[in-house]
């Protein structure tokens, strides 16, 4: 079933990747945020199924950006995608509420199963 | 040494591209004010088209302005305190490679500060470290799902633990009153023997209440997290001779029989085994019809257990039935028409298992169930 889907990430090149990937998924990109605050507005305004979520932005970190999502809509399904892959950001990173881990470079594959898995998990 | 190069000058901007050049790995010299780039090794060229006056961000990384990640600032903060060079890992989201980078502050031949930059591609090792944290994330979700599940579990034990505490709390004031009534009831109508049996009704009517509030006090103690055995030596036999006792009270001595082997004594918490006891035989006198003979209750000792036995005339259990009576909240289809809430063989179960113990279900040669409960001569308690 084709998700709604945000892509919150500063770097252009990796939003345009993702959204290559996301479509190549079947899912439908409704959005995209470059910094921490654009991401919580795009979801408070698309309440997507899931988000995709940088650490490092400009004005609010991933980090940052994530624990408010969660502390408003508990339910969000937000993955982190990023290059941090030292095990404390990703210990954070699931504390502050993220659903899922990928780290840069994305391939397809390891987007679909990591996809597959949060759904699964918040069914 | 400078005569090996063409040139040999170190002013000479050929001579530093012939050195780059021997470098394997991309490498490229820009201005640290306006992010010209000054010079590019074969390497470098190879990876992007760059070319001297192009700005680095815009023709490494196809930025619009100086790299959010530019370490520019910090190199010269480096400089300043005596450190000339920074390593750092980034990854390139252009052609999808981690690189270590190593940059360096210099003092460039025409006067200008400039830094240069070389990138060695580890790609092969990240992508191994990034597998490893991968993992670990997938660990630390699963662990907070468990972690997610034990909580609600807790609460729904400590919920229910309190609402039972209050039932049997609630139900034991009324009880104390109308047994205290009866007493009273007693002495003003002795000489009376119908006022007698009425009272006698009300007195067995409390007993009964009343073990049932142990049961669910039982199952309270056993789900708390700090319940632990009070244990000390016990005297098995007098302990079920007294349980039989008060039980042959109530349902009269034909309906129960009892037989004891060799005395010994066990380790046990005798609160809660006397509960455990007393549940199993109420089970059975429950579960056996009127005038359909006594129930069995056989305790013998070995030199390493101690085993005792209950056989009912009820209409027994059928064998894929076995363990599952032990479940909590379980009911037999069988049991349609008893009155229970299928705690009671659950309490038996945990208490006999917290004593190192184990107790079976079978037939009986009364054509009822039999258990059979199995306690070491030195008791281990688990629990």
């Amino acid at each position: 079933m084709p998700l709604k889907v945000i892509i919150a990430d500063d770097s252009i090149i990796t939003v345009k990747k993702l959204l290559v990937l996301m479509e190549g998924l079947g899912h439908q990109v409704v959005a995209t945020a470059s910094t921490g605050r654009e991401a919580i507005e795009a979801y408070r305004q698309h309440r997507p199924d899931l988000m995709t979520m940088d650490i490092s932005m400009p004005d609010m970190d991933g980090m940052e950006a994530t624990s408010a999502i969660v502390a408003e809509f508990p339910e969000a399904r937000i993955v982190m995608v990023t290059s941090h892959g030292q095990e404390r950001m990703v210990i954070d990173s699931l504390d502050a509420g993220a659903k899922g881990y990928v780290l840069k470079p994305v391939r397809i594959e390891k987007l679909s199963d990591m996809i597959a898995k949060v759904m699964e998990r918040s069914t | 040494m400078s005569s090996a190069f063409p040139g040999g000058n170190p002013n000479d901007p050929g001579y530093w591209e012939v050195i780059f050049d021997v470098i394997p790995f991309p490498v490229y010299v820009a201005d640290t004010t306006t992010f010209d780039i000054v010079c590019a090794n074969r390497a470098m060229k190879q990876r992007v088209e760059i070319n001297p006056g192009d700005k680095c961000y815009a023709a490494i990384y196809q930025q619009p302005g100086p790299c959010s990640f530019c370490k520019m600032k910090e190199l010269e903060a480096a400089a300043a305190a005596g450190t000339n060079y920074l390593e750092f890992e980034h990854f390139n989201d252009l052609d999808d490679h981690w690189y270590q980078l190593r940059e360096t502050i210099v003092a460039w031949f025409d006067g200008r500060r400039a830094k240069y930059s070389i990138a060695v591609n580890i790609s092969a090792l990240k992508e191994v470290q990034n597998a490893l944290a991968e993992a670990h994330a997938e660990l630390a979700l699963k662990n907070i799902r468990l972690n997610g599940a034990l909580h609600s579990e807790q609460e729904v034990t400590l919920n229910q633990r309190n609402f039972l505490a209050m039932v049997s709390h609630e139900f034991r004031m009324p009880l104390s009153i109308i047994g205290g009534a009866a007493e009273v009831l007693e002495i003003y109508t002795r000489g009376k023997p119908e006022a007698v049996e009425e009272i006698g009704k009300i007195d067995r009517a409390v007993h009964r209440m009343s073990d049932l509030i142990d049961v669910c006090l039982a199952d309270a103690r056993f789900t708390s997290a700090v319940a632990a055995l009070q244990v000390r030596t016990v005297e098995i036999a007098p302990l079920v001779e007294e349980i039989c006792r008060e039980k042959a009270a109530f349902g009269g001595p034909e309906r129960l029989h009892l037989s004891i082997g060799a005395r010994t004594t066990i380790t046990a918490d005798p609160a809660l085994l006397r509960v455990a006891l007393s549940n199993l035989i109420d089970n059975a006198l429950k579960y056996s019809p009127a005038a359909s003979g006594p129930v069995r209750v056989s305790l013998e000792s070995g030199p390493t257990q101690t085993v005792m036995t209950v056989a009912d005339h009820g209409p027994g259990i059928p064998a894929d039935e076995a363990e599952r009576v032990f479940e909590k909240f379980y009911r037999s289809p069988s049991a349609t028409g008893t009155k229970g809430a299928g705690l009671g063989l659950y309490i038996v179960k945990q208490i006999i298992e917290s004593h190192g113990g184990r107790i079976e279900v079978g037939a009986a040669d009364t054509g009822g169930s039999k258990f059979t409960i199995t306690l070491p001569m030195a008791s281990s308690p688990i629990g």
